[in-house]
């Protein structure tokens, strides 16, 4: 009896290792990789592998290959490769503009299926190629997707980026009665002599389910980011009297959706409120009076800027807002292509509240 | 008139909490969501309550048959059904058990392959897994009750839900009872497979010192299964939308897909080892229980009846070879089980009525 248990055991110990080994040291673990779509119906397939220098700064070399699957082409850049490529460690997914105007189901199809990625995958859309900007050096010694991964999360907890992960791509492509949004990258020249290349966030890419339609400009974005979701972060301007303006920190807004009416005709109400901290002003001496006007001139921007998104959702037929969704959850028999149907004409107001907390250490 | 086993094979009553919950919180908890939220949409989580209490139902009708009897599921089908007949219904039995555990292990098999090594071959790890497998179950029912006690660790991988508390949409549930009472009905089906096991009190009775005080801790079991699996289900409607959790194939890993710990890169590889604490009760009781049945109706020794179903279910799972031959084989154990658990167990139920009124009258 013993005897056996031995034998089983030892047989486990000699069978353990009998999957193949990877070690970290010797494969290549991209960090972002880049989809495009080509003329001939092939999506263009980019990673940028790090080497790492001894003196701790990072290299990327970027691999291309164009196929009709994106797992073929990966395979097919093994034969320029030394290391093995796995595709575990991408953060970030870089697609091109006319990838996204056809549509990111396709390109999505690997990024889901593959149980070795993560879900919480930075995905955003390319104003250009995808390649062309994974080429360009932007990043000088950082590791290109780590420079990404960073940049978005650090405006996602900063900024004016609504949090955007694969999972919520998803959750909103999938989803009735709502459509997902991405942010866009733009690359641009530096305008010295050196001409380097360099990226920014130049606004965010709205989709109907998964076709790219148009772009939310920088500029808007703020106001978008307090109607999406609550938030605590971010400064936003106010133009005041005189030709003056005022800066506000936001220090905690809400966003609560109503509905009224009946269920066939419904109006929604979006109620916001905001706190803030004035945080500068150009017309120096803050007094009460103008503090009132500061509120009133806010509300006044955050509802003219938010009226005119919704009547381009609603022109569109967009719902990055999830209206729809939030009208399924609170009515009974709720039909989406009835909705859809509904949309455009559906009344959305838009009930603004701010109010300045404090004004800083001077008045 | 009943079965009699020596004191020092018995167990405490509190730890049939163990034995039963460990059995009944299976793998199907990693996929139940799909097939349930299919039929019954954002009221999923009203066919789990229902199947719960049905379960309950069931619980009390086995006691009822086990109380009288006194004995273990063998000894009843000879009592009620005579030796041929009742022996004829406790080989299907063994054989849907053997199944049971063989369907379990290939699942968990099956989960390493795609998510953690694709090159393994079945054989290999099943080889491995039985061979503990036999450890365990060699050990007797003591041991075995004291891997059920140790398999509750995997409540560890609860903890995880707490990160996602910014990504939970609790609207997702609303409007509550959209969908009709039968949709409902009808999707508890795809839920009993989670719920299957409860079915081994009937062979684990004997085992049970003073079984009355055992009764509340096995609806215990029922109860703590059934809010574990509310939890889970109303989690992943609040994280994902209808379609996210029809596509995806094993909806509470795709929480696991989300997570990222500053050591751990990859949490998958932890959630799916876990998993091998929910296999390990299910496997050995079952073999545990198909062995026992077997030597009280051949009267063959346990020791000798073992090795030869590791052998069959090492055979049954190396023949499994694709995803679908698992999922048919799954839905044909879940099949049997629903009929053992809703029709088989309130039939036995009558009769022994039926036979208690007649022995009263004459």
């Amino acid at each position: 009896m013993i005897r056996i248990i031995i034998f089983l055991l030892a047989s486990c110990l000699t069978l353990s290792a009998c999957t193949q080994k990877k070690i970290v040291d010797q494969i290549a673990l991209p960090i972002v990789m880049g989809i495009d779509n080509t003329k001939n119906h092939k999506l263009q397939y980019t990673i940028a592998v790090p080497i790492f220098q001894s003196n701790q700064s990072v290299l990327n070399t970027t691999y291309t290959f164009s196929d009709y699957t994106l797992k073929n082409s990966h395979q097919m850049l093994q034969t320029e490769n030394s290391k093995p490529i796995t595709t575990s460690k991408i953060s970030v997914v870089l697609c091109g503009k006319d990838l996204a105007k056809d549509g990111l189901m396709r390109s999505m199809d690997t990024i889901l299926r593959d149980p070795k990625m993560s879900r919480k995958i930075f995905l955003a859309i390319v104003d250009g190629q995808a390649k062309d900007l994974l080429e360009s050096d932007f990043s000088s010694n950082e590791e290109k997707g780590i420079f990404l991964n960073q940049m978005i999360k650090g405006n996602i907890q900063n900024g004016y980026l609504p949090e955007t992960h694969l999972h919520q791509f998803e959750y909103a492509l999938l989803g009735e009665g709502m459509d997902p949004y991405l942010p866009l990258f733009k690359k641009y020249k530096e305008h010295t002599k050196k001409n380097k290349e360099r990226i920014k966030i130049s606004g965010l890419a709205l989709f109907r389910k998964n076709q790219y339609v148009t772009t939310l400009p920088l500029k808007q974005m703020p106001v978008f980011r307090l109607m999406v979701d609550d938030a605590n972060n971010g400064i936003h301007q106010v133009k005041m009297k005189n030709h003056s303006y005022a800066a506000v920190r936001n220090q905690g807004s809400k966003v609560r959706y109503e509905i009224k009416g009946s269920s066939k005709k419904p109006g929604i109400t979006i109620n916001l409120t905001l706190n803030g901290t004035v945080t500068e002003y150009s017309g120096f001496n803050l007094t009460e009076k103008n503090r009132l006007y500061l509120e009133r001139s806010f509300e006044k921007q955050i509802t003219n800027t938010g009226k005119s998104l919704l009547h381009t959702f609603q022109k569109l037929q967009i719902d990055p807002l999830q209206i729809g969704d939030f009208v399924r959850s609170q009515t009974r028999d709720w039909e989406a292509h009835k909705w859809h149907q509904n949309y455009p004409d559906v009344p959305i107001h838009l009930n603004v509240d701010v109010h300045i907390q404090e004004i800083g250490a001077t008045q | 008139m009943s079965v009699h086993i020596n004191e020092r094979f018995l167990v405490s009553p509190f730890l049939a909490f163990f034995i039963i919950h460990s059995i009944q919180f299976g793998l199907g908890y990693l996929s139940f969501q799909r097939g349930l939220v299919q039929i019954a949409g954002q009221d999923a989580w009203v066919a789990v309550l229902i199947t719960g209490i049905s379960f309950h139902i069931i619980i009390w009708m086995m006691y009822q048959i086990l109380d009288t009897y006194q004995g273990d599921l063998v000894y009843i089908h000879r009592k009620l059904l005579g030796k041929w007949m009742g022996g004829l219904l406790s080989i299907f039995f063994i054989v849907y058990l053997l199944l049971l555990g063989s369907t379990v292990l290939r699942i968990f098999i099956e989960l390493v392959q795609v998510w953690v090594f694709p090159e393994l071959k079945t054989w290999v790890l099943g080889l491995v897994l039985l061979a503990l497998a036999y450890y365990i179950v060699s050990g007797g029912f003591r041991v075995i009750v004291g891997v059920c006690f140790f398999s509750l660790l995997n409540y560890i991988l609860f903890s995880i839900y707490a990160l996602f508390t910014k990504d939970f949409h609790f609207s997702n549930l609303t409007p509550i009872l959209q969908h009709s009472i039968i949709d409902i009905v009808k999707s508890t089906k795809h839920m009993a497979f989670s719920y299957l096991g409860v079915e081994i009190l009937l062979m684990c009775y004997p085992f049970i010192k003073t079984p009355n005080k055992s009764k509340k801790w096995v609806y215990f079991a029922n109860i703590a299964t059934t809010i574990l699996y509310l939890i889970t289900v109303i989690l992943t409607l609040a994280f994902c939308t209808q379609k996210q959790i029809i596509k995806e194939i094993w909806p509470t890993l795709a929480f696991f897909r989300f997570v990222q710990l500053p050591a751990v890169e990859r949490f998958e590889f932890i959630g799916i080892s876990f998993q091998i604490l929910r296999v390990f009760p299910i496997l050995s009781l079952s073999l545990w229980a198909a062995s026992r049945a077997t030597k009280l109706l051949f009267t063959v020794k346990q020791y000798a009846v073992i090795p030869v179903f590791l052998l069959t279910i090492f055979i049954i799972i190396c023949l499994l070879s694709d995803h679908r031959s698992i999922e048919t084989i799954s839905s044909f154990v879940s099949t049997a089980g629903l009929y053992l658990v809703y029709i088989y167990i309130p039939f036995l139920y009558i009769l022994h009525i039926f036979r208690k009124k007649v022995g009263s009258l004459t």
